[in-house]
């Protein structure tokens, strides 16, 4: 209970802050109670009743095939909260691990931090682009190729934190006590790793959606017939001029998820410890 | 002396760059290899007759060891040969170099948009922390942060082009064409679509710290002088402050370009962005080698300017 | 010359504000050098920040006294603000010459910024005014140094740079605020002698706050004691080391190693400083003080003479030397 509140402090110093994880819980509810709460099948389509402006049946009016746009909205969120918990659980999957072993066995440390910096090298969207041409299109895939970008960052973030933990460890205890390798990690690293990768795990899942719309918008991330935001968007991009509502809704649930990420992750970046927010204040970002 | 310092360390961090550069060229020629499929036919398309195929082998010296593949193709890299292009039939280097002008412009004038508008607006919010103005800015700022640039780019479309008709809503001819520089119209929507995120980005930076270098005790010292306070906030504030914007540069440039891509298919820009969503699309991978490895290059190498302005301005810099 | 009247500095924070400092008072003479010695927290950076007009926030303000230079009120007045009104006579260094410089600028310009401001009327030459500063705080091939960045210099080095950028700001007082903790023993007491050599040559007034007694013994004519934002005790620094009087200078001295007295183990002081949030009623130094009886805790203290121009603030003062009354 102390330690669930103690988390809940910035959010109630913060009124906006409040709001995002407000929303946030929103998005996951709407998400999981999708099939009860949507009042229309999100796949069935109306020859007659196409195009239709936000009415009174459809609150947020239908699509070119007459689907309605708000279940599908609400469906939109179970893609959105599946690539982001993909993407975040696949980069601190391997992110982390990354990260702490190269601190523990700095040999083995500096090549792959080596290896983590030169995928660095390729701007974020290219990473996953390059990834979506081997593996080929998908929704898994997409989770993967965007998964590998905040890879890297997390283990960037990861390394010069833990770097820092071993550091001031060694400073108080002293290397003569022969701290050894798994004392280090589980006592001093590991847990102190904890608050940091909370904040980062909200940024990457942020800029997951941002992401996952990006390729979806493209036409290369989840299959056309899945109801995602970014496929939404691409497909109304055609009756822009006609139906400008149907780029409304969909945008601005992503804006919504992602901009509420990004409030509680900053929420939460306040209550870090001061040594780690310099480490978190650019690097969340690829 | 300063110089000598300044020039060693140019040229370790140029031989720093270089190295990357080599390695990220190994991970690029790997990439024809990791699409599943013969790489010859990868290469040429599934219409490739057996003796083209044979041909192509044999220049790629398919036959021999990877690693000698490898500078086999380095080489021809560095000759300007990135292969041909299976769609348009042509060299791939001169399809890109069709799609540079429009990207380049697209990237400068953002460039400038992000500049214009982040840094002086984050130097507002900073000297007005905590009032109406500051919060206005910081919230905009973090909204922007958090809007994919095609969906600004669509609005953009259908407030400046649908609605209000002031400007075209897609594609882009050379400034070199008729009209010269008024078609630069084209590209003021996209410009500013994929500003708003990286202005959003560069104002956050600044203001953050501006306000980190005014806790400082140096600009204490400068108070002390009795010098002006906005002598205090532009010769010593504003200068430290803008090292770490400056620092930053490279790393909002890798954000520009992934949204470069989607902002210039949105736009239908015939630029290198939209190239490579086409070329995946069609799978056309020489194409899309050759635009990862120029991208990469160009990364690689505004990255190195940035840092060595960086350290001309900043002469504590030193290499990790 | 420099007068501190009742100065009071508080935190404004919700609806109490909290006192820093409470009417803290000293006077220094043309010439003289004045230690205030006090532990961390007590209220003596305050003090002289709020002497420089440089308070660090909105939320910290000078809530009631005076800073008074030669007679003219500059309390309520910015460095810049007090160039205007040539009321310009403080100068400060600070504890960390690490971080006092700002690290882009080569340290002539940061010299000779000061030198524009405060030379604007006499007209000299900055460049050769700077030289001439960098020869007087001892840094040698000056006409090198001055191209020289923050960082290629020692700690030594870039703290006589900071005191040639106070010099450069014409001090009739120069305020240093612990400027030798950071250092080395040994540049220590050179730099305590130039701040000496200085005060000599160019005849102004020092006021100098540490949390070293053997630093003030060294260095200072006059001394005061400050604890919990108060001053508890002024002397001459002969009589108040010869004769301290107030309970908190004595735990001072005890804290002290005394070379003829090797055997005896150091007496720390029981129990720790008060908070800024609550700091007790009547004399602050009463919960851990060893003669503290029931009329310590509340109402005003005494300020009591104990010779010319020694006094404290205490009830139950101690008479008769160090090492008394233990």
């Amino acid at each position: 209970m102390d330690l669930l509140s103690s988390w809940l402090v910035p959010f109630l110093k913060h009124r906006l802050s409040l709001c995002g994880l407000v929303v946030l819980i929103g998005v996951i509810l709407a998400a999981l109670l999708a099939p009860v709460i949507t009042p229309y099948d999100p796949l069935a389509m109306d020859p007659i009743g196409r195009l239709q402006t936000p009415n009174m049946a459809h609150w947020f009016g239908t699509d070119h095939f007459g689907r309605d746009t708000l279940s599908r909205v609400i469906y939109g969120a179970r893609l959105a909260l599946l690539i982001g918990t993909g993407v975040v659980g696949f980069a601190m999957a391997t992110g982390v691990p990354i990260g702490v072993l190269s601190v523990l066995f700095p040999r083995v440390g500096n090549v792959l931090m080596r290896l983590v910096d030169l995928m660095m090298a390729f701007p974020a969207l290219l990473l996953a682009l390059g990834l979506i041409v081997i593996l080929g299109q998908g929704v898994t895939n997409a989770i993967l190729a965007i998964g590998v970008v905040y890879l890297t960052t997390t283990a960037r973030i990861t390394y010069s934190v833990a770097l820092r933990l071993k550091a001031e460890t060694f400073v108080e205890a002293g290397r003569s006590m022969g701290a050894n390798t798994w004392w280090l990690a589980t006592r001093h690293i590991i847990p102190n790793l904890v608050s940091p990768l909370l904040v980062q795990a909200s940024f990457v899942f942020a800029f997951a959606q941002l992401g996952a719309a990006s390729l979806d918008f493209l036409g290369l991330g989840a299959p056309p017939d899945i109801p995602s935001w970014g496929n939404m968007l691409a497909e109304s991009r055609r009756y822009i001029t006609r139906a400008p509502w149907l780029l409304f809704f969909p945008g601005a649930m992503i804006v919504l998820t992602a901009f509420s990420l990004n409030l509680v992750g900053d929420a939460l970046r306040d209550r870090l410890d001061p040594r780690f927010r310099d480490e978190l204040a650019n690097k969340g970002k690829p | 002396m300063l110089l000598n310092f300044f020039t060693s360390y140019a040229m370790r961090r140029t031989g720093a760059a270089a190295v990357t550069m080599a390695a990220a060229s190994v991970i690029i020629f790997a990439f024809i290899h990791l699409i599943p499929g013969d790489p010859t036919y990868v290469l040429l398309g599934d219409g490739a007759t057996p003796e083209q195929a044979e041909a192509l082998s044999k220049k790629m010296g398919l036959d021999r060891p990877i690693v000698v593949q490898y500078f086999t193709w380095a080489v021809n890299v560095l000759q300007g040969d990135l292969g041909k292009s299976l769609f348009f039939q042509a060299p791939v280097l001169e399809i890109i170099a069709d799609g540079a002008e429009t990207s380049l412009l697209l990237a400068g004038i953002t460039m400038v948009w992000v500049v214009l508008i982040g840094i002086p607006i984050g130097m507002l919010s900073a000297t007005r922390q905590g009032t109406a103005v500051d919060q206005t800015a910081s919230g905009l700022a973090m909204l922007f942060a958090s809007v994919p640039t095609f969906w600004v780019g669509l609005y953009l479309i259908l407030i400046f082009a649908a609605w209000l008709g002031w400007l075209p809503s897609s594609g882009y001819p050379s400034i070199f064409e008729e009209d010269g520089l008024y078609n630069l119209r084209y590209l003021l929507l996209p410009s500013l679509a994929l500003a708003a995120p990286n202005a959003a980005l560069i104002l956050r930076l600044t203001r953050a710290s501006m306000l980190d270098v005014a806790r400082q005790d140096y600009v204490r010292t400068a108070r002390a002088k009795g010098i002006r306070p906005w002598q205090v906030t532009t010769r010593h504030i504003f200068r430290n402050a803008l090292l770490a914007v400056v620092a930053a540069f490279g790393f909002t440039l890798a954000g520009l370009i992934s949204e470069a891509v989607v902002t210039e298919t949105v736009f239908s820009l015939p630029g290198i962005g939209r190239l490579v969503v086409q070329s995946i699309l069609r799978r056309d991978y020489p194409v899309i080698q050759g635009v990862i490895l120029i991208i990469v290059m160009l990364y690689l190498t505004i990255n190195l300017g940035v840092d060595l302005i960086n350290r001309y301005l900043d002469p504590r810099v030193e290499l990790e | 010359m420099l007068s501190v009247q009742d100065l009071t500095v508080s935190v404004i924070t919700g609806e109490q504000p909290l006192d820093i400092t409470r009417a803290v008072s000293f006077d220094i003479g043309p010439g003289e050098i004045l230690g205030v010695v006090g532990e961390s927290g007590c209220g003596k950076s305050m003090t002289s920040l709020a002497i420089m007009g440089l308070l660090p926030s909105k939320q910290i303000a000078v809530q009631s006294g005076r800073v008074l230079l030669d007679g003219s009120d500059i309390t309520h007045l910015t460095p810049d603000q007090r160039v205007d009104v040539g009321l310009s006579g403080v100068s400060m260094i600070f504890q960390e010459p690490m971080t006092s410089l700002n690290p882009v600028m080569r340290v002539g310009a940061q010299i000779m910024e000061a030198l524009r401001v405060h030379d604007r009327e006499n007209g000299r030459d900055p460049f050769a005014r700077t030289r001439e500063l960098l020869d007087l705080v001892h840094i040698p091939d000056a006409a090198l140094q001055m191209n020289a960045y923050p960082h290629e210099l020692s700690g030594g080095m870039r703290q006589r740079i900071m005191i040639a950028i106070a010099l450069a700001c014409n001090p009739k007082i120069l305020v240093a605020d612990e400027p030798t903790t950071a250092l080395d023993v040994t540049v220590q007491s050179q730099i305590l002698n130039l701040i000496r050599e200085l005060r000599d040559e160019l005849s102004m007034s020092v006021l100098f706050i540490t949390h070293d007694l053997g630093v003030v013994a060294q260095l200072a004519d006059r001394v005061c004691v400050m604890y919990a934002g108060q001053v508890v005790e002024t002397a001459d620094v002969t009589q108040l080391f010869e004769n301290p009087v107030h309970p908190y200078t004595h735990g001072l001295f005890s804290c002290l190693p005394d070379p003829g007295r090797r055997a005896e183990p150091l007496k720390p002081i029981p129990g720790q400083a008060p908070l800024l949030i609550d700091i007790p009623p009547g004399c602050a130094f009463a919960p851990r003080c060893a003669d503290v009886t029931e009329i310590c805790r509340s109402g005003t203290l005494p300020w009591e003479s104990h010779s010319s121009g020694h006094q404290a603030r205490c009830h139950h003062p101690r008479t008769g030397g160090r090492g008394n009354g233990q």
